[in-house]
């Protein structure tokens, strides 16, 4: 099956997107200077989500630890560790069920964290439909 | 692919994501506000708190500002490293100081840079309590037009009934805020605009800012319609043009524009 025969590729390709996104978004949180090209009025509210409070996790911008997810995705996609990238893809998009919250709790939704949710959807998707057989 | 194995992924992930919005709902109250104090504001949060469109403070004028700012006259300036002295007394347990750093950083920041902001939030035992806030401990202001000295008497957190000393005002601090307040009595926050005028107590009720947390009240501060920020920009606007009287309207890019000189007018 096509999906199953570049499996990596794709992932690979979301991986290094998701990368560049949440690089971005740590570079705006450290330096502030960086510019947003996003909306900053009604729903679509870039900046509001990002300088909330929910933007960090224990004093870490989240958007840092997006960087350290594609990172180890990555290494699990070199390693061609097809069992621990499906179980890495799956926390992860547990884990955007947290930054829906963050979003709704704001009213708000920014573009740029919507687009690596997005990656991670795909990415789990990929690993669930190729993973194999999943034994007992 | 084992399947137990991600079974036991999938809980621990739940559960973590369960944890952390549970935790998320805790923290949008009042008391949980304090666990910011002395967290330093990231630089993506004070870019937006001081990038507000000229539109919205045109907009805006003086808004739902009012307070005590009197002009002085006859006093020789107050200046620092040859530039006017803007000097702010306060405390970190004051609400009415929490509620005008939002302004103060607002409006310095149209004549410099602010650095090493830190969270606070008001006393938790005084009126109008955990009001969310700044402190000016430790904080840092480079300007080319105006010298802000701050000076921030306590801390927020009562030892044995009392507030802790963090700063102390010098003798000429002490006698300008004895000369320029009511019956020698200084209201926190007290501000001295380079002796050309002086602010005692507050441009707005801190009730305004009550139940929101930082990143709300910011973003409704861009909303120029909304009770924040016709408290907030509107403080700021009056702030921006005591600091333009001290300075004697410089820089142009700020002073001359029209919703300022029309705050300098009724200050005459």
């Amino acid at each position: 099956m096509m999906l199953a025969k570049n499996a990596v590729k794709y992932q690979a390709v979301l991986v290094v997107i998701g990368l560049i996104i949440s690089g971005y978004l740590t570079a705006y949180h450290y330096f502030g200077g960086v510019p947003l090209a996003c909306s900053d009025n009604g729903v679509v509210d870039c900046a509001a989500v990002l300088v909330s409070p929910y933007a960090s996790l224990f004093g870490i911008p989240v958007a840092l630890f997006g960087v350290l997810f594609f990172v180890i995705a990555i290494a699990l996609l070199v390693l061609r560790s097809r069992e621990y990238l499906l179980y890495w893809n799956t926390a992860g998009f547990l884990f955007l069920f947290y930054l829906w919250f963050t979003e709704l709790a704001l009213g708000k939704i920014c573009i740029y964290c919507t687009a690596v949710h997005a990656v991670v959807i795909l990415l789990f998707f990929i690993s669930l439909f190729t993973s194999g057989e999943l034994k007992e | 692919m084992n399947k137990r194995n991600l079974a036991i992924v999938i809980v621990i992930a739940l559960v973590v994501v369960a944890a952390l919005i549970w935790t998320a709902l805790q923290n949008n109250s009042g008391a949980a506000f304090a666990a910011l104090d002395n967290v330093q504001v990231g630089q993506a949060f004070l870019d937006r708190l001081t990038s507000i469109p000229n539109s919205t403070f045109a907009s805006v004028g003086v808004g739902a500002a009012g307070g005590s700012i009197k002009k002085i006259s006859n006093s020789p300036e107050l200046t620092l490293g040859g530039k006017p002295e803007v000097l702010y007394i306060g405390a970190e347990f004051c609400p009415y100081c929490a509620a005008e750093r939002w302004p103060m950083i607002i409006a310095l920041s149209r004549f410099g840079t602010f650095g090493k902001l830190h969270y606070m939030t008001s006393s938790s035992s005084d009126r109008y309590p955990n009001t969310p806030s700044f402190t000016f401990y430790n904080s840092t202001y480079t300007s080319d037009y105006v010298a802000f000295v701050p000076v921030e008497l306590t801390t927020n957190r009562q030892i044995n009934g009392t507030y802790p000393t963090l700063q102390t005002t010098n003798a000429t601090e002490q006698q300008i805020g004895a000369a320029f307040s009511p019956n020698g009595q200084v209201s926190f926050p007290f501000v001295d605009f380079g002796n050309r005028s002086v602010l005692s107590g507050s441009t707005y009720s801190p009730q305004v800012l009550s139940g929101m947390n930082w990143t709300q009240i910011l973003g409704q501060i861009y909303q120029s319609n909304s009770t924040i920020s016709q408290s907030v920009v509107g403080s700021a606007n009056l702030l921006t043009a005591q600091i333009c009287l001290a300075t004697n309207n410089t820089p142009s890019r700020v002073c001359s524009q029209a919703y300022i000189q029309r705050i300098e007018k009724l200050f005459g």
